[in-house]
């Protein structure tokens, strides 16, 4: 009786100590990130998704992380490498129908385009497109995925000067989705009011 | 009671048993490497180098455990270590071990792919360089090494002339790439570029795949995806196209037709060309593609037919002579590849193509017809890092016949060509930045009486990241070309070793390539009359030797929107061939060609800007009322073609181009009389470009559900 108490109470404290080891090293990683620590940050969410084999979310921020700094990297070899690394991640494709994950692959495909868009515009921005198609037939209240889809189209039709009421429509639609959305699991991807609010500022 | 004691030995445990790893990354040159991620395999234990590649974290872990190391761009290093451990812990990380991929032969080498290191452009600017009209061959001679003949548009390389360059789609041979147009008015290529996701282009030395082809091949492959489905429309001053492709599952069929007519262009635009009949051009194409599991299946059917009738300039006669040309072109290329597992790939072909020519010139009725046959099947193995083979085995099958009718004379002619050809090639990496490729090619004919064998080897050097050497060897035959193989069938092979040094460097928007070369030519095909006729003697006594170099310089990154690039060829080019009694210059030759080639990208007008400014020298023409043979020369000529795409919405493109703007009016050499007139004097006729300029303007419209795409591929 007594043995199983204490196994008991090890494993309680066993798996209390793994949640609070991934809530504190994915704040750690966070704060890194905040702080511009870009490839530290990348290296902790690389430690974590390792271990946590089962959990994409530490994964999904390692892509993100390195996507992101891409857009700001002025050296074009680093840029490269930041992108690359980040579409490594992302390839694994048991996540292929994650519409958070979709979403991500989007935006590096984004990342990776405006690197040359010249040349690469044609044959990337049909799949970016397609693949902000499929996020939101996944998951049609994913904010993000009707968010990232408007922008890519506003982009593409303020540049030929073309009407982009229906876009806003759909930034529109996807503020309403953000205030309804609830976060379920720890650090999942909540990312993506404030470039809602500054793009309906622009829409009108 | 007990319990707390418990809980409290446990967390003692706990805290003893962390302890201090700490350590040091180095690259493989033995300096410290910054920002590597160093932990224990599984656990969060790890941490993130400093500058001097010092790294320290605290582990809890105990006994074997395995401890990683990860930097971008380099395999991931991973060793076991027990725990805990006191001593400074030394990682070396090592350099990828994929020398196949680290470096490649650029010796005659010329890649237009939309990905890759070693591509010198994309299919894009093969269709946006101004003056091309989206013919892939018009593009290819802005690069180094290639040459067109503007009185015939057919690509030559380093000095070979058009009948050497052989062309391929997925591996299987194309036997008639080029349209049918009537003497002096330039081909094209039959093939709309953006149909091949890479254009290889060889200057010499290529793959032991290949064979019959004394200088180049022209490789060209399509794209292993699926296409979305969209329709497009297009509406230029020459023509109309129409073209859908259908996607579901993992299938995508697509067809195109286009119509092009040069009647009512001729009507604004007077051509040098008395037309009784304005070039007319009806084609259809079907693209079916299908993706298995572990396999890739392509579909391509194409049908062309041409009509045209004009009034042709002959120095020997004292008209222009009627011509009329009909001719009917079907061609299929089926290829499949499979993955086999294990790093063993398997493809196979079947290439069908027939052609038929009916040409009356004057009084003279000239039918022909050709079919051929491509079967191959190919294998190849990647068995480590460091080597990797191809095998296959291949039949060309060709029958060429033709008759000729003048009013009750007539007879026929031809041949029918039955090749087998095995080969095998292997590259191996010999040291990080040294790899090596040898193969072997055996060609038998049933019309030669011996078969070929045929050696290639190649070597590449890279000196750092960015600078390549390399050189290359290799044996070539090839039948005498169909001119002369449909009169004398028993003509043996031509020969010709290729030797080639090269210098290639990238780096961020600059590339810079050099090439040297000296060509050997053997049993050159040679005729004893005017031109190859029926009655004409024939043998293999002519010889010749090549000797030239390429240079090639790209920038993309210096301005903004901006990408140019110049081209030079410097030719020199000796050869006893044909009926020549001596050892000179051929009249195709141009001793220097020097192209540049500007695009830029006007955001503000969402409009390109191309440029191409080509120079060429002069090339020799025989004159028979002179003593010395192939001793004139025509002078050098100036070409500048501009273009503008203006995109006026994501799927509506408008585009205009105009070749030859200034005007110039090159002579291509001259056309003598066969016999000298009453004062003993060979008559002649210069031989000029039959439009100075072409004007084009078209409107294509993209309809897709992505609604994205759009047809700058067909500029």
């Amino acid at each position: 009786m007594k043995s199983f108490i204490i196994a008991i109470i090890c494993l309680i404290s066993g798996s209390t100590f793994a949640q609070s080891n991934f809530e504190k090293s994915m704040g750690q990683a966070m704060s890194l990130w905040q702080s511009g620590e870009t490839q530290k940050a990348a290296a902790l969410l690389e430690r974590i998704s390792q271990a946590e084999k089962d959990n994409w979310i530490p994964a999904y921020y390692q892509a993100m992380v390195l996507t992101t700094a891409s857009f700001s990297e002025k050296n074009k070899e680093t840029q490269a490498k930041y992108i690359q690394s980040a579409e490594e991640i992302l390839n694994n494709s048991a996540q292929d129908n994650n519409s958070e994950w979709l979403v991500l692959r989007a935006m590096n495909q984004t990342a990776l385009m405006i690197t040359d868009p010249m040349t690469k515009a044609k044959e990337l921005s049909p799949k970016i497109i397609g693949l902000y198609k499929k996020a939101i037939t996944l998951a049609p209240n994913n904010p993000r995925a009707v968010l990232g889809l408007a922008e890519f189209q506003i982009n593409a039709k303020k540049y030929f000067n073309q009407d982009t009421s229906k876009e806003c429509e759909d930034v529109k639609k996807a503020l309403s989705l953000f205030s309804e959305e609830k976060t379920t699991a720890p650090f999942a991807p909540s990312w993506g009011k404030d470039r809602a609010e500054q793009l309906i500022k622009e829409c009108k | 009671m007990k319990l707390l004691l418990t809980l409290l030995f446990l967390s003692i445990t706990i805290v003893s048993a962390q302890s201090i790893l700490k350590g040091k990354v180095l690259g493989k040159n033995g300096k410290p490497i910054y920002l590597a991620n160093v932990y224990i395999e599984g656990t969060y234990d790890g941490g993130t180098t400093d500058s001097l590649g010092n790294f320290v974290f605290e582990t809890s872990e105990q006994g074997t455990k395995i401890i990683k190391a990860s930097v971008v761009g380099l395999p991931t290093y991973n060793r076991p270590i027990q725990l805990p451990q006191k001593e400074l812990l030394i990682i070396q990380m090592q350099e990828s071990e994929n020398r196949l991929q680290e470096v490649t032969i650029q010796a005659g080498v010329l890649q237009a792919n939309s990905s890759g290191k070693n591509t010198v452009m994309s299919p894009l600017d093969i269709v946006t360089t101004a003056g091309s009209m989206g013919n892939i061959i018009s593009a290819l001679a802005t690069l180094p090494g290639a040459q067109v003949g503007g009185e015939n548009g057919r690509l030559m390389v380093h000095g070979g002339d058009a009948s050497e360059t052989q062309t391929y789609i997925n591996g299987i041979r194309v036997a008639q790439p080029y349209t049918a147009t009537p003497n002096e008015v330039p081909v094209r290529g039959r093939f709309s570029p953006m149909l091949f996701k890479g254009v290889n282009f060889s200057t010499g030395g290529y793959s032991a795949e290949f064979g019959n082809a004394l200088s180049s091949i022209l490789a060209l492959n399509t794209e292993n995806t699926i296409e979305q489905s969209k329709t497009e429309l297009s509406l230029s001053s020459v023509g109309l196209g129409l073209g859908h492709t259908l996607q579901w599952g993992k299938n995508s069929l697509t067809f195109n037709s286009s119509y092009t007519n040069l009647k009512p262009y001729s009507k604004i635009i007077t051509p040098d060309i008395k037309w009784t009949k304005p070039y007319e051009n009806a084609s259809g194409e079907m693209i079916y593609r299908h993706q298995f599991k572990e396999g890739f299946l392509n579909i391509y059917g194409a049908y062309n037919f041409e009509n045209m009738g004009l009034y042709q300039a002959d120095i020997n006669y004292e008209q222009p002579v009627p011509l009329k040309k009909k001719s009917n072109n079907a061609y299929a290329n089926i290829s499949y590849s499979q993955n086999l597992g294990n790093r063993w790939t398997f493809q196979s072909g079947i290439g069908l193509g027939y052609l038929t020519d009916k040409l009356h010139y004057d009084d003279v009725y000239l039918p022909n017809e050709e079919k051929s046959l491509h079967l191959k099947g190919t294998l190849s193995k990647i068995w480590n890092n460091k080597i990797k083979s191809i095998g296959g085995i291949e039949y060309f099958d060709t029958n060429y016949q033709e008759e000729y009718h003048r009013q009750t004379l007539g007879y026929s002619y031809g041949y029918h060509s039955k090749m087998t050809a095995v080969f095998t090639e292997t590259t191996f990496g010999i040291l990080p930045n040294l790899i090596g490729k040898i193969g072997l090619r055996e060609t038998s004919s049933n019309l030669q009486a011996k078969s070929t064998l045929e050696p290639r080897a190649s070597l590449g050097y890279a000196l750092n990241k960015y600078t390549q050497l390399s050189l290359a060897y290799g044996n070539f035959h090839q039948q005498a070309p169909t001119p002369l193989l449909k009169y004398a069938p028993q003509l043996d092979w031509m020969e010709a070793n290729h030797y080639i040094a090269n210098y290639f460097y990238s780096r961020g928007g600059h590339l810079l390539r050099l090439e040297a070369y000296h060509k050997e030519y053997n049993n050159l095909a040679k005729y004893n009359s005017i031109t190859p006729k029926y009655d004409s003697q024939y043998d293999n006594n002519g010889s010749g030797k090549v000797k030239g170099f390429d240079l090639f310089y790209k920038n993309s990154s210096t301005i903004k929107n901006l990408q140019y690039w110049i081209s030079y060829s410097y030719t020199d080019s000796k050869r006893n061939e044909a009926n020549y009694p001596t050892t000179v210059t051929p009249p195709y030759v141009y001793k220097h060609s020097f192209y540049i080639v500007g695009k830029y990208w006007l955001s503000s007008l969402r409009s390109q800007l191309s440029l191409t400014n080509s120079f060429v020298s002069g090339r020799n023409y025989n004159d028979p009322n002179q003593t010395v043979f192939m001793n004139c020369h025509t002078k050098g000529y100036n070409s500048l073609s501009m273009s503008w795409s203006f995109l006026y919405s994501q799927q509506k493109i408008i585009h205009f181009s105009v070749s030859n703007v200034l005007g110039a009016s090159p002579i291509y050499g001259y056309q003598y009389a066969d016999r000298p007139n009453s004062q003993g004097i060979y008559d002649r006729r210069p031989i000029v470009p039959t439009v100075k300029r072409f004007v084009f303007l078209g409107y294509f419209w993209t309809i897709s559900k992505n609604e994205k795409d759009n047809q700058l591929d067909n500029l």
